[in-house]
């Protein structure tokens, strides 16, 4: 028999424990299992675990997936059910004197969803349909929300950079792309056929890459290479939202003969 | 339908070889990763491409690098040759993507040794900034050691250049001043052949590190080019994908069937066959031991041993070596020899083409004053040589000699010369048309043996002493093989077309011994009267060296002076004697005299006759009447004037006519055709109608 005192200190611990592994950011994925709840993607969980001065600088909107995606009004243009009031910049695109395939494509709408954040043009809490029914014309969403300021993922002053440079807070400057993509992996490109370059390996759908209906492996998005063909933006598990451990950079080797 | 069906399956199989050709760069030592196979490895780091490859904010952009780059001051590749040719060389490599050698920058960033290997940007989302990825293998402070295979270092002298621009266009120009004829090409093919690659920049395309190495194969030295029996092979596919060296298939080095015994070159490159070997015989694309051109010994010590580590080891030139090549080194460095191992630094490819008066500051070319020299490479083309010389194996001379017999043998192919534009009989020949290629031995020869290196000649005479007689000077032998001179050997054209020359203009046949049998209509080498002592044994043919002065050669070795340092006379005696040179070609006397001039020795009172008096001419020097360096003369049969200097005139006071004129035949000479001062010899005669030569 467990007396009633006994019961309740019980009930105490095993709230503490799940509110801690909640609000811990360091062992989100022991609870939820690759679950974007909690991880660097979930901007209200960010929000939550923020400084005084990280929390003046986007909206909480009180919920995880809105920051990206609306079930009604959203423009999918950009993505799926996709939320984020955003116009796309035009973009410098990867070239090199040393590629044999298709150079870099103007980033087609799988890759723009990633980049409505990750460009650094519009601030993180920019979003077309705030939580709740109806119009909402008044609730604390962008432009209109809680927080004094809406910082956009890029350095200087007034942006996420005036913080997470490494001091105060993390470096998240690897994080800002910017419109210049010349420096990053291409994208928006179709995968190289052996013909234009034999130093890739033939995906086994050539629609949908390695991955088909699994998360797991590499996914080509109607035959192109794009942001999430190597990013699970929602899953955290494998360090930074890789869809596969790199180790012996096995996720380079699923594409590239080398 | 057939050939469209097998060529639509083998398209099919094409990528899969192509996959399976090799596993890619996991076995090399570009691994590395934990997992990789060499010395230099990560202690921790389980990625492979992270080394150098990041997906996100690379850092330089492309190829989307993850490596520190080097800052690095690199002294270049440059040489004389490509400054000649004009070829545009790089005083840096690039620092900036759209900068040629940017691309070998990235190489570097690890094989100059002055980055930490395991200096990275970003690794899994964290900027590493000032800490590296711990790696053994590497120097305390993290950097490739230099004693790794793959280091090297920032001096790239030693290298084949990289950052350098790809224009075969370019050609080197020869000929005479303002008029180029027959250029000699850059010898590259027009652009190079798969899978060596190019790099395009605004300016053009250039040769980077990548063009032969493809850093991800896992093939010999990262080479691109994957086919081949050994490295050996796919090093000449690899070479010969850019370079088109003129003559080379069919060459000597591209052929021959000796082979090195030197272990080291045949686990080097598979093969120790010299014809497999091919470029890597001579040369080293990185690491030369020789700067420039990438030789693998300096000068002359490349065509001693070739790739071996000693003479001993390979079948080329050295003392000692193993069967194949001549031995050269054994003579060239007998005590009367061009100067070949005991002057280093001052040959340049091309040299031919800045003589007396013509070398621009800071370049090196043929001016004796200051670049007397003779390499290998100033009479032999290595690329171009074929087996074969001038006179038959054991012979000192050719089999019959007629008037193409000065034409340039097989040994002497491809190699510069000079040709001088003839001026009257005297007169110092001073302007010259350069030669991409000597057709006639002498073009090689006159290129430093003549006012073309030796500047001014008073009267043929330099101000540079010899070798072998430092008490003498050089003469120009331009000057005394011109074809205006009243009398020469004939190493230029046959005494028939000896423009300066009087009927008769060649000896009777009787004066001269075989294969010497076509008086008038025979040329000579320079090397038939110069060269080894055992040519016709076991010395390699050709003026080397000799353990004679002047390096005479032939059965006799002596001139003007007999082995006991006295003067050959005209006596049966000294004429007989195998000791003197002249008699290797000039039966001056076998039991009868050749003219009435030589014969007028005969014994006491009695003797040839004709002329005046009898035997006046008896233990005369032969250098009393000819010059005694009997190249040329300014009067016919080589006689020289008492007003000549030394060392045409033997000690300056050994010759004594004034006046000669060439009789209308060997014996038909008297006491006129010779005039001499009052009181010397037979004293002031009457010239003939023709008068006296100048």
């Amino acid at each position: 028999m467990v007396s009633g005192k006994r019961w309740l200190s019980m009930l105490f611990v095993l709230f503490v424990l799940t509110a801690g592994r909640v609000l811990d950011p360091l062992t989100p994925s022991t609870v939820f299992g690759g679950s974007i709840v909690g991880s660097r993607h979930d901007l209200k969980s960010d929000w939550e675990k923020g400084s005084v001065l990280m929390k003046e600088s986007l909206n909480n909107y009180g919920e995880v997936c809105v920051y990206c995606h609306t079930p009604h009004g959203g423009d999918e243009s950009l993505g799926p059910l996709w939320n984020r009031d955003y116009t796309p910049a035009s973009f410098n695109v990867y070239t090199s004197p040393t590629m044999d395939t298709t150079a870099a494509g103007i980033p087609g709408a799988v890759s723009l969803a990633c980049l409505s954040c990750h460009d650094g043009t519009i601030a993180v809490d920019s979003i077309i349909n705030a939580p709740g029914s109806g119009p909402n014309l008044t609730g604390p969403w962008y432009g209109q929300g809680a927080a004094t300021y809406h910082f956009a993922m890029k350095e200087g002053a007034n942006a996420c950079g005036e913080c997470h440079v490494g001091s105060p807070a993390h470096d998240a400057r690897h994080t800002y792309l910017t419109t210049d993509l010349s420096d990053d992996h291409p994208i928006s490109m179709p995968y190289p056929s052996p013909s234009e370059d034999p130093q890739f390996n033939t995906p086994p759908d050539a629609m949908k890459g390695w991955g088909g209906a699994s998360p797991g492996d590499v996914k080509l998005y109607a035959g192109k290479v794009e942001c999430p063909s190597c990013h699970n933006v929602h899953d955290p598990d494998v360090v930074p939202f890789l869809r596969k451990a790199n180790t012996g950079s096995a996720l380079c080797y699923t594409c590239h003969i080398k | 339908m057939r050939p469209l069906i097998i060529s639509m399956v083998v398209a099919a199989l094409v990528p899969l070889f192509a996959a399976a050709a090799g596993a890619g760069v996991v076995n090399t030592v570009h691994n590395l990763s934990t997992t990789g196979p060499g010395a230099i490895k990560a202690t921790e780091e389980a990625e492979i491409c992270i080394f150098c490859h990041v997906p996100h904010n690379a850092n330089p952009a492309v190829p989307l690098w993850n490596h520190d780059m080097s800052g690095a001051a690199y002294t270049m590749y440059d040489s004389e040759y490509l400054k000649r040719a004009g070829y545009p060389t790089p005083s840096e490599l690039g620092a900036a993507p759209a900068e040629p050698g940017f691309v070998s920058r990235l190489c570097l960033s690890c094989h100059d040794g002055t980055v930490a290997v395991g200096a990275l940007y970003i690794v899994r989302g964290t900027i590493l900034g000032d800490s590296i990825i711990a790696m053994t293998g590497v120097e305390p402070t993290g950097e490739m050691p230099a004693t790794a295979a793959g280091y090297i270092g920032t001096d790239l002298t030693r290298h084949h250049p990289v950052g350098i621009k790809y224009d075969s266009s370019i050609a080197v120009t020869f000929g005479s001043a303002g008029s180029g004829v027959n250029p000699r090409p850059i010898e590259l093919h027009a652009s190079p052949a798969a899978p060596l690659k190019v790099y395009a920049y605004a300016t053009g395309n250039y040769v980077e590190c990548a063009s032969c190495h493809d850093a991800h194969v896992e093939n010999e030295k990262f080479l691109r080019v994957t086919t081949g029996a050994n490295l050996a092979a796919k090093i000449d596919t690899t070479c010969n994908s850019c370079h088109s060296k003129i003559d080379w298939n069919g060459s000597i080095h591209s052929t021959s069937t000796a082979s090195y015994t030197d272990s080291n070159v045949l686990d080097t490159f598979g093969t120790g066959a010299v014809a497999s070997l091919a470029c890597m015989n001579c040369h080293r694309t990185h690491r030369g031991g020789g700067v420039p051109y990438l030789l693998r010994q300096p000068e002359e010590n490349t065509c001693f041993q070739g790739a071996a580590g000693s003479a001993a080891g390979g079948p080329c030139h050295g003392t000692g070596a193993a069967g194949g090549g001549k031995d050269i080194e054994t003579v060239i460095t007998r005590t009367y020899s061009h100067p070949t191992t005991g002057i280093s630094g001052v040959h340049t490819n091309l040299d031919v083409l800045y003589p007396e008066g013509g070398t621009p500051p800071g370049s090196k070319g043929l001016v004796w004053d200051t670049s007397k020299h003779a390499e290998c490479v100033d009479c032999h083309n290595p690329h171009r040589a074929a087996q074969g010389t001038h006179a038959p194996s054991g012979q000192w001379y050719p089999s019959l000699p007629a008037a193409t017999t000065n034409t340039v043998s097989n040994a002497l192919k491809g190699v510069t010369g000079v040709e001088p534009e003839w001026p009257s009989a005297g007169i110092q020949p001073v302007n010259f048309t350069t030669l991409e290629s000597a057709s006639k031995e002498y073009q090689i020869c006159l290129k430093c043996h003549s006012y073309y290196a030796l500047g001014v000649a008073s009267d043929g005479v330099t101000s540079y002493p010899t070798l072998s007689d430092p008490t003498i000077n050089f003469t120009d032998q331009a000057w005394e093989f011109n074809p205006n001179n009243l009398s020469v050997h004939p190493v230029v054209v046959t005494l028939n077309s000896q423009t300066g020359s009087y009927a008769p203009q060649a000896l009777t046949s009787s004066q001269l011994s075989p294969p010497w049998t076509a008086p008038g209509n025979q040329t000579m080498y320079c090397s038939d009267c110069h060269g080894a002592e055992n040519e016709t044994t076991q010395d390699p043919k050709g003026p080397h060296g000799s353990s004679y002065e002047f390096m005479l050669k032939g059965t006799g070795r002596y001139w003007p002076t007999k082995p006991d340092g006295s003067l050959w006379l005209l006596n049966t005696t000294d004429a007989s004697d195998p000791d003197l040179f002249c008699r290797n070609c000039h039966p001056i006397y076998d039991g009868s005299w050749k003219n009435n001039v030589h014969s007028q020795q005969g014994g006491m009172g009695g003797g040839g006759g004709g002329g005046g008096g009898m035997g006046r001419h008896r233990n005369r020097p032969c250098v009393n009447c000819h010059v005694a360096v009997p190249h040329g003369s300014r009067r016919s049969r080589l006689i020289g004037y008492a007003s000549d200097p030394s060392p045409y005139n033997y000690n300056g006071n050994s010759l004594k006519p004034v006046g000669f004129a060439k009789a209308s035949g060997p014996f038909n000479y008297d006491d006129r055709n010779c005039s001499f001062p009052m009181g010397v010899c037979h004293g002031p005669q009457t010239p003939p109608p023709g008068g006296y030569d100048p």
